[in-house]
């Protein structure tokens, strides 16, 4: 009987520390493909940090030029050298980007779990799990419901829906990877419908890093420290 | 014992219990999944999407053996394979190519309306390269009128001398 007890007590403990294991931060590079509206193409290149205490996401980019981007609360900060150029509002906070749902190992509901979107429905198609995501029922809210779907506690897809009901985006998250434990999705590809016409995105993770020791100054990067 | 392994059953049984009467409770309030909603997950053409890039595999190809290269780089030793590529960056997600305000070009804002126009992008976006467009636009504008101008003054000044020579 103590023998049972004590393989019960060693198999609680092994959860407790598996599931205690925290992911803090990412370093990636990334590479990011957009197919605009007009046919021209944008190709962005570079290294991406982010560290969730510091809630702050650092673009190191170097194509198609030696550029710097900080996004911090509601503001994206862009430098060239060591000169801030522009400060751009922006819609997400660095807490709702891809980056932070990794690391919370909240991808596979697209961190949709901890927003006010509600989940009202689930359905099985093959070895599909698709959920349904109602919007607040708000007219000042922008956004429409979600529909997320998910294989083996992995996200495949997400589309996104307009307050009529119109398609904005759909993503597809692929090409999954282990680093360290942590789950992530190295492709994402993304049509997106604006007036009737489409523009394309792919983004590709590369080199993923997970905790990095030290280094803390480039991942909490002062936005302040620049200002001219 | 005995007594002991009873509660923890009887206790987990209650849970469970209370666990399924609130998911009943919750599934009543569920909205249905459309067969378009389905399919909008389910049938995702990638296709459509790597065809969209294939013009921009070449520049792929190159940048993954010299990731140190710039667009100017690139430009100076092989400049097809920027055909058709802008040399502005972009982030993760952003669905907008230049930042505009009320949707209106920099430079436009800047050209019609002038100084104001000048001042309103230099407002609204706080964009020093949005703010230059719009000076270029204003730079462009004043040259057109100051063109415009010339010519009309030139056009009256040689009516009058035509009109006083048939006097």
């Amino acid at each position: 009987m103590t023998k049972i007890y004590f393989i019960i007590c060693v198999f609680c403990v092994s959860c407790f520390v598996a599931s205690g294991q925290s992911f803090y931060r990412m370093k990636v590079d990334i590479t990011i493909k957009v197919k605009n509206l007009d046919s021209t193409f944008q190709y962005t290149k570079g290294i991406v940090r982010y560290d969730k205490n510091f809630k702050k996401i650092v673009y190191d980019i170097t194509f198609p030029q030696k550029e710097f981007y900080l996004s911090q609360d509601t503001l994206i900060y862009k430098y060239q050298g060591e000169k801030l150029i522009s400060t751009i509002g922006s819609p997400f906070k660095p807490e709702f980007s891809i980056f932070h749902f990794i690391l919370n190992n909240d991808i596979s509901d697209f961190g949709l779990k901890n927003s006010s979107f509600k989940a009202t429905n689930v359905d099985k198609v093959n070895d599909l799990i698709i959920t349904k995501w109602t919007a607040p029922n708000s007219p000042k809210f922008p956004l429409g419901n979600i529909i997320v779907s998910s294989r083996n506690k992995r996200l495949q897809s997400v589309v996104l829906y307009g307050k009529k009901g119109e398609i904005l985006s759909r993503q597809i998250f692929k090409k999954y990877t282990f680093v360290s434990g942590l789950e992530v999705p190295t492709e994402i590809l993304a049509i997106n419908y604006i007036n009737g016409s489409k523009t394309y995105q792919i983004i590709q993770f590369d080199k993923v890093q997970v905790n990095e020791p030290g280094h803390d100054a480039e991942y909490d990067f002062q936005a302040e420290k620049y200002n001219p | 014992m005995k007594k002991t392994i009873f509660k923890s059953i009887s206790v987990f049984l209650a849970v469970l219990m209370f666990s399924l009467q609130t998911f009943a409770y919750s599934s009543k309030t569920s909205v249905p999944i459309t067969q378009d909603e389905i399919q909008s997950v389910t049938n995702f053409d990638e296709s459509e999407i790597y065809t969209a890039f294939a013009e921009v595999s070449d520049l792929d190809q190159y940048l993954a053996t010299n990731d140190s290269k710039t667009y100017s780089d690139v430009n100076l030793e092989n400049s097809k394979l920027l055909n058709g590529i802008s040399a502005s960056t972009t982030l993760p997600f952003s669905q907008s190519k230049d930042e505009k305000a009320l949707g209106i070009p920099s430079f436009l804002w800047g050209c019609v309306l002038g100084w104001v126009g000048l001042l309103i992008v230099y407002l609204m976006l706080e964009n020093k390269e949005e703010t230059k467009k719009a000076l270029w636009g204003c730079v462009a504008g004043t040259a057109v009128w100051v063109v415009v101008y010339v010519i009309l003054i030139a056009a009256s000044a040689s009516t009058t001398t035509s009109s006083g020579y048939y006097y």
